[in-house]
């Protein structure tokens, strides 16, 4: 009698667990596809695309530029950031490179970029 | 008796089969490599704004249309991620016409398409080299 009460208990925390696990709600997949750059590499694509340059943050120790191209649909859109250190930027390359490119996998727009504005 | 020596006949046949079966080529490996093809609007601004010294990849010219395809490339210098673009003129013409007869209302319009490939290493080693013409060198 024990043996079944005990089964019984089992299953019945068991469906309980799942059915929490089940009403949990999962976040969204992403509607895109991307690659990333870092490095040396971002660094090098951020020189070779002939876009303006935007101000996104400096300070006195880092200054923070970004190159955005966005497809006009907003199905594509490639960004790379380039972080520059005010006490190398005469002669060295930057502290710290990203790129990447993303790309709508649904016919949705992706997301944009927001640049973080602090300092001036 | 007769029975047993086209078994053993049999089995004897079967054994020369299997051992002289095609070997099967293993399946192509998988690319070390991520891909994302940017066409349309998003491939024509990057071709425009990737520098970098443009080159012919093909021109055909016939009596109807004049095809110029140029490519742009740019490889990271660690070899591990590259993109390639190509840009496709095309000009129609229209055909000529019996002397006499007046020229179309709308002259036709030129056609561009972009396209570009953006590919990645997943392995850490450099991604296929592209050369224009699939021509390596």
């Amino acid at each position: 009698m024990n043996r079944l009460i005990f089964a019984a208990a089992a299953m019945v925390s068991a469906s309980v667990v799942l059915t929490a696990y089940a009403e949990i709600p999962q976040p969204p997949e992403s509607n895109f596809e991307a690659i990333t750059l870092d490095g040396a590499d971002a660094h090098d694509l951020y020189l070779n695309l002939n876009v303006p340059a935007n101000n996104e943050s400096a300070n006195r120790t880092f200054a923070t530029s970004y190159k955005l191209i966005r497809d006009t649909q907003g199905l594509s859109e490639i960004l790379c950031k380039v972080t520059v250190s005010a006490a190398v930027e005469n002669n060295k390359g930057p502290t710290d490179a990203f790129c990447s490119i993303t790309k709508s996998k649904d016919g949705k727009p992706v997301p944009t970029y927001v640049p973080h504005r602090v300092g001036g | 008796m007769k029975y047993l020596i086209y078994l053993i006949t049999a089995f004897s046949f079967y054994g020369i089969l299997a051992r002289a079966e095609i070997p099967v080529p293993p399946p192509p490996a998988a690319p070390n490599y991520n891909e994302i093809v940017l066409q349309v609007n998003g491939a024509a601004q990057l071709y425009k704004a990737l520098l970098g010294v443009e080159h012919l990849e093909k021109s055909l010219h016939t009596a109807t249309s004049s095809i110029m395809e140029n490519g742009k490339v740019w490889r990271a210098s660690s070899g591990l991620s590259q993109i390639v673009c190509h840009h496709t003129h095309q000009i129609h013409r229209a055909p000529p016409l019996p002397a006499g007869l007046p020229p179309p209302p709308h002259p036709l319009l030129p056609t561009d398409t972009y396209s570009c490939s953006v590919t990645q290493s997943k392995d850490g080693k450099p991604v296929p080299q592209y050369f224009p013409h699939g021509v390596a060198g």
